[in-house]
């Protein structure tokens, strides 16, 4: 059963992994931002798992903070990282798609 | 023996040296944010695999909640300083870059050389280190019965080496009186509470998730005398809960011109300093808590400890130094991003928010 908690724990760090290939690629602040609080709620079932199958009640705490802190992220992206797109793009349709670019 | 726990820790050694290279190599300051943010958690991972996870614990703490928005903060003044310019002009890093393209091959050999000495160096301590301190286990557990509390960190934490956690707290009071003295204006702010209204989503999820950050606060600080936790975790993630209140505008930034936010910012300072003499006149050394008294005084410090620390990372991400005032980019603002709600001028005055006072 330890072997199944830590196999699906993998198998979930690695969707996670694969995620993270779009914080790299973008293209928009929001698609990273989307990607990386993918980690946070995966976070908290890999942190489960571990839980069970390395029997250590502990991490659950951890879990705990992950699920509670997950959004603060979010609510600070929402609330100050679209600065830019605020100041030359009029249209919506237009922030999603340009802000804070950068390398493709 | 199965494999899977080693296919797992090669995974987030795999994903925290991609994810390292990959966030300072990046132009994309905003990319780099988000992929520090992705760094901190995999870093609790990490210590998760290593078996500490009282590490883990403050790592998801400050990584998921403070330095995540600080750094957001942060990435949002420099986009607004660097508006009309491109990302790479903004960030300053295209300097950096061309220099590195004219390096010699024969100095870039040596660079590689010295690093990979250097990395081969570490290699070797790590292969050759004993898998377990042999002597400082013991030690602890030895003395562990006086301590006051049963969870070993938190007694080496608050006893035995109490003077390194007093100076912690001294280095973030000191953070704390550093960037209030680069504040040029980032008062008392708070946005127009008739405006709340507009985010029904926003209201109900700060008042779900603070009052349940502010409980589980509490219990890693009690849990911590004898389980996992303590005071830096609890406090940060109580800051968390801060951050969400201010970044979301339910709560009055504490900046650090109040009293108040300056009196608890400090309270942990001076309980902690208080307790250190009162246990030198009752026992003749600095620190040296009075027998039978350790887990009450423990747990005072630590309380104390929890709410200064919460209170001191929040400051730090309210109470940002104000913009240079001859920024061009500051002749158009949007509202809702600034950190407080203003509207700035371009020859400094606040157009909206000061009146609210």
């Amino acid at each position: 059963m330890t072997d199944f908690f830590v196999g699906v724990a993998v198998l979930l760090l690695i969707t996670v992994a694969a995620g993270l290939i779009r914080v790299a690629r973008g293209p928009s602040p929001a698609d990273r931002m989307v990607a990386a609080q993918l980690f946070g709620t995966t976070g908290v079932g890999i942190l489960l798992l571990l839980s069970e199958g390395m029997d250590e009640p502990a991490l659950r705490d951890v879990a705990l903070v992950f699920a509670l802190l997950a959004v603060v992220v979010s609510v600070a992206f929402v609330k100050r990282g679209w600065v830019r797109m605020g100041l030359d793009e009029e249209s919506e349709a237009d922030r999603d798609s340009t802000a804070g670019g950068g390398p493709r | 023996m199965s494999a899977l726990p080693w296919i797992l820790d090669g995974v987030v050694a795999l994903l925290l040296i991609g994810l390292a290279y990959r966030l300072l190599d990046t132009r994309d300051l905003f990319e780099a944010t988000v992929l520090y943010i992705a760094f901190g958690l995999t870093l609790s991972l990490a210590w998760v695999r290593l078996g500490a996870a009282d590490l883990a614990l403050a790592e998801a703490a400050l990584g998921a909640g403070v330095t995540g928005a600080l750094f957001l903060n942060a990435y949002q003044r420099l986009a607004r300083r660097g508006e009309g310019r491109t990302d790479e002009e903004s960030s300053g890093l295209t300097v950096v870059d061309d220099r590195v393209d004219e390096v010699s091959p024969a100095a870039a050999l040596a660079s590689y050389g010295v690093w990979g000495l250097i990395a081969g160096g570490l290699a070797w301590v790590l292969v050759t280190l004993p898998a377990r301190d042999p002597i400082l286990p013991v030690l602890v557990d030895a003395a562990l019965e006086d301590a006051g509390v049963s969870n070993p960190i938190t007694a080496v934490l608050l006893n035995f080496r109490a003077y390194d956690t007093l100076l912690e707290i001294v280095v973030l009071v000191a953070a704390m009186v550093g960037v209030w003295s680069l504040d040029r204006g980032s008062r008392e702010f708070a946005r127009n509470p008739a405006d709340l209204g507009d985010e029904p989503i926003l209201g109900a999820l700060s008042r779900l998730v603070v009052p349940l950050a502010g409980l589980t606060a509490v219990y890693l600080t009690w849990t911590g005398a004898y389980a996992t936790g303590g005071a830096f975790q609890a406090g940060a993630l109580a800051a968390g809960a801060g951050v969400l209140l201010v970044a979301a505008g339910f709560m009055r930034p504490v900046t650090s011109a109040a009293p108040f936010t300056r009196a608890l910012g400090v309270l942990a300072l001076v309980v902690f300093t208080v307790v250190g003499l009162v246990s030198l006149f009752w026992t003749g050394l600095f620190l040296d808590y009075p027998p039978g008294a350790e887990y009450g005084l423990i747990l005072l410090v630590e309380g104390a400890l929890t709410v200064s620390i919460a209170v001191i990372l929040v400051e730090l991400f309210v109470d940002v130094p104000a913009i240079p005032e001859d920024d061009p980019g500051l002749r158009v603002l949007d509202p809702t991003g600034d950190p407080l709600g203003r509207v700035i001028s371009p020859d400094g005055a606040f157009i909206r928010g000061a009146e609210e006072e």
